[in-house]
């Protein structure tokens, strides 16, 4: 490499100042035409005096006089440091917190369990039902229908660990989303209903059945009943889910006994949908006698 | 430096990896005063100097099995320790303690005029000798300090290492021209500073 070329030289005609740095610090060639101006001229020379005692002073200072163990000492100190990095201890104040962290999740727990229990408990003496809900195997296979806007219902009711029948004693519909939430399980009311009921008093079964029609809001009295041969007594009203849920109620508690699964049965009060969602429904009326 | 003496650093490093922690422990002895000087002149405080050699050798203890070995075992060590400096150096800075602790206030002469801990200056040439030599001293230290990041690097590296300037640009990752460079103007950047603070002793140090 041609030297030369790297030549800065300044004003007074000595080489650039890089140059003389690198002259002082050993990294210029002592035959190349820089170094035989460098040691001969007397401004470079003060030049690299000043270096020197920068250099010395430098040296001087920040080289620490360590003691002969501190390499020792440094050694314990990075052993030490691995050695927690390896086996980290957990500080006291977060296990204190951690503690009291697991009492707390204790206290809650036992706090939720003793409360389901008690619902639970409270659901058995309390409300319980004259009569259990049809099994569940004869439930699904009412044809269903699921209700407009409950996306996502099967076609048959799901079984879930829930109460047949809620502790309310009001008749309450139910959106989907509403039901994510609720311990009750509601049933479907079918779009059109059949459902048959037995009585000894088949005499008064018209007039309760329209009494009781009334009670919930439909206009009954024009309602025509016909009957077979065999005596049986049949009628057809459209009427809302609400109203013949109460109808339902209503009946059962007049005496008169339900002899179909269909829903609403008269102990079940939670129910999917819109209360005005409209029925047809079928109403058949058997003596016990027959 | 040292590889140029002797150098079995390799083979420290092939035992460690082999298992042997005894090798590691040689690798701490070894190059601790080393790493320790280039912290302490780049950070100026002894505490931040310990905690950034002791952080290096344990950065150095968990990554040594991935050194493939591209550069030596020093140069690679070295440039955690410059790395873990700069962060700390930030670090001091943005916490406004940079001043507080640097080299030329911890050591030597500070604001109060009291000789902390600095050598005791040579009075065998006088005490006026001594005490000019012992203030211009920390007028150096001072300037230094005050140098930016990249110069005050390659400038200690070179004065308190003594290393080439091949094996500053090996560490600080620049190439020799720029080395050559940094160290040049380290250099003009620190005799300006004397001059300026203080034209007396031009006659001494131009």
């Amino acid at each position: 490499m041609n030297r030369n070329k790297n030549i800065k030289e300044n004003t007074t005609g000595c080489p650039d100042h890089e140059i003389v740095c690198a002259y002082f610090d050993g990294e210029l060639p002592k035959e190349g035409p820089e170094s035989a101006h460098i040691a001969s001229c007397a401004e470079c020379q003060s030049r690299l005096e000043d270096f020197a005692k920068m250099a010395g002073a430098i040296a001087r200072n920040m080289k620490e006089k360590q003691n002969a163990d501190f390499p020792e000492t440094m050694l314990k100190k990075v052993r030490s440091k691995i050695s927690a990095e390896k086996n980290p201890v957990v500080p006291f104040y977060i296990i204190q917190f951690m503690k009291a962290a697991a009492v707390f999740i204790l206290i809650a727990g036992i706090f939720v369990y003793i409360k389901n229990f008690t619902d639970s408990n409270s659901k058995i003496t309390g409300s319980q039902p004259l009569r259990t809900s049809p099994p569940a195997s004869i439930v699904s296979t009412i044809p269903q229908k699921a209700p407009a806007g409950i996306a996502g219902i099967p076609g048959e009711i799901e079984i879930r660990n829930l109460r047949d029948v809620s502790t309310s004693p009001d008749i309450r519909f139910m959106t989907p989303a509403q039901k994510e939430y609720s311990p009750d399980k509601p049933a479907i009311i079918p779009d059109s209903v059949s459902q048959v009921w037995t009585t000894d008093d088949m005499g008064n079964a018209i007039a309760k059945a329209k009494e009781c029609l009334n009670k919930t809001g439909v206009k009954a009295d024009i309602l025509k009943f016909t009957a077979d041969d065999s005596g049986t007594l049949s009628s057809s009203v459209s009427l809302n889910k609400m109203q013949l849920s109460t109808f339902v109620r209503l009946y059962a508690k007049d005496g008169f006994e339900l002899l179909s699964p269909a829903q609403p049965q008269p102990e079940q009060n939670v129910f999917y949908g819109n209360a005005d969602d409209k029925v047809g429904y079928e109403i058949k009326i058997v003596s016990k006698n027959r | 430096m040292e590889e140029t003496v002797k150098n079995d650093d390799p083979e420290l490093v092939r035992s460690f990896n082999s298992g042997s922690e005894a090798a590691f422990d040689e690798l701490v002895r070894k190059y601790s005063v080393q790493m320790y000087n280039v912290a302490h002149g780049l950070l100026g405080s002894r505490e931040d100097a310990e905690e950034v050699v002791q952080d290096a050798f344990v950065k150095a203890y968990r990554n040594l099995k991935t050194f493939r070995g591209d550069s030596s075992f020093s140069t690679w060590l070295y440039r955690i320790v410059m790395n873990l400096s700069r962060n700390k150096y930030h670090w001091n800075r943005r916490r406004g303690a940079g001043q507080n602790i640097s080299m030329s206030a911890e050591k030597g002469f500070g604001n109060d005029g009291k000789n902390q801990d600095m050598d005791v200056p040579d009075i065998s040439n006088g005490p006026e000798k001594a005490i000019e030599s012992a203030e211009e001293n920390s007028r150096i230290m001072k300037a230094v300090d005050a140098l930016p990041e990249t110069l005050k690097e390659v400038i200690i590296l070179r004065h308190v290492e003594n290393m080439s300037y091949e094996d500053i640009a090996k560490i600080t990752e620049a190439n020799i021209g720029t080395v050559k460079s940094r160290i040049s103007r380290a250099r003009e950047t620190l005799s300006e500073r004397l001059k300026s603070e203080c034209p007396v002793s031009n006659t001494e140090l131009r």
